[in-house]
């Protein structure tokens, strides 16, 4: 889930240039390996992550042309030394004049939600609590998009 | 990613917004590093690299309860709003083949952070 973008899009080739450029080739994929189960350690902050994942948006296609899709704001972070167009929720405790841009997308105006929150919960196939953290938002309003129109819509970074 | 309008409920002026899909599809990425490397892992780190599998979540986001709220102008990111500190709740689920996951109840001690805001940024900045 999460904005997703296709892969010739700015944020597309700019997410493909740096895993070419910085992170190279995979040696091999492990298509059958590692349990399912750790996904759910971290699953909606991976999820939203994949807000980032041109190419399986691409596949997933949900209706988001090139000239309709936004842009990404120019700031952001780099969790595992990878740089991604996202600040995290801010903290409850941290004053809101250290507040970090909400929106994942540039050239917005409209209302925006980011919450951080993290929890358990089961699984019928692990006997045992499985932990989480979730990273979700939205934004709501109009944007000008890749192409230079201006559109209105509903995004969700989960 | 786009949603439906309906899936959004929001009042600012109230403090709240609810957020929620039914039977969404992602990619399980398994994990962050392959989320971020689109399943390319980070060899260097000792993370394989694991391709994603098709999923689908369903979810119930809750923000309310306002706790602080101020007007921000950030020149440096480019952004100006009034903001909304918050409590948030989540209720999840996620199905994919050969496992699922259900969380435990809404719980507004597991938040870390919320806001909501109704801000402008880019081209939109200095719009009055």
């Amino acid at each position: 889930m999460g904005l997703r973008f296709p892969r010739d899009s700015i944020l597309g080739r700019h997410i493909s240039n740096h895993l070419r450029e910085v992170h190279g080739h995979p040696a091999g994929r492990d298509r059958a390996g590692l349990s399912r189960r750790t996904f759910l350690t971290s699953a909606a902050g991976a999820a939203g992550l994949a807000f980032w994942l041109p190419e399986l948006a691409q596949a997933s296609d949900q209706g988001v042309g090139k000239s309709a899709a936004p842009k990404p704001i120019p700031g952001g972070v780099a969790p595992l030394g990878i740089f991604i167009h996202h600040f995290p929720a801010q903290l409850t405790a941290a004053p809101l004049d250290t507040l970090n841009e909400p929106s994942q997308i540039t050239d917005f105006k409209g209302f925006v939600g980011l919450t951080r929150l993290r929890g358990a919960g089961t699984s019928p196939q692990y006997p045992g609590t499985l932990a989480y953290q979730s990273d979700m938002g939205f934004m709501k309003g109009v944007f000008i998009a890749e192409a230079g129109n201006l559109h209105q819509g509903v995004f969700g970074f989960i | 990613m786009p949603l439906h309008p309906d899936s959004l409920q929001f009042e600012f002026n109230s403090a709240r917004a609810s957020l929620h899909a039914e039977g969404l599809s992602v990619p399980d990425a398994h994990d962050l590093a392959n989320s971020l490397t689109l399943g390319h892992g980070l060899p260097s780190m000792g993370i394989p690299a694991i391709a994603p599998v098709p999923a689908t979540v369903s979810f119930d986001v809750e923000w309310s309860g306002e706790i602080d709220r101020a007007t921000v102008v950030n020149e440096a990111q480019n952004f100006r709003g009034d903001f909304i500190k918050t409590g948030s709740t989540i209720k999840w689920s996620s199905i994919q083949d050969g496992f699922s996951f259900e969380s435990e109840d809404a719980d507004p001690t597991r938040s870390f952070g919320a806001t909501l805001g109704r801000e402008q940024n880019g081209v939109f900045f200095n719009e009055t």
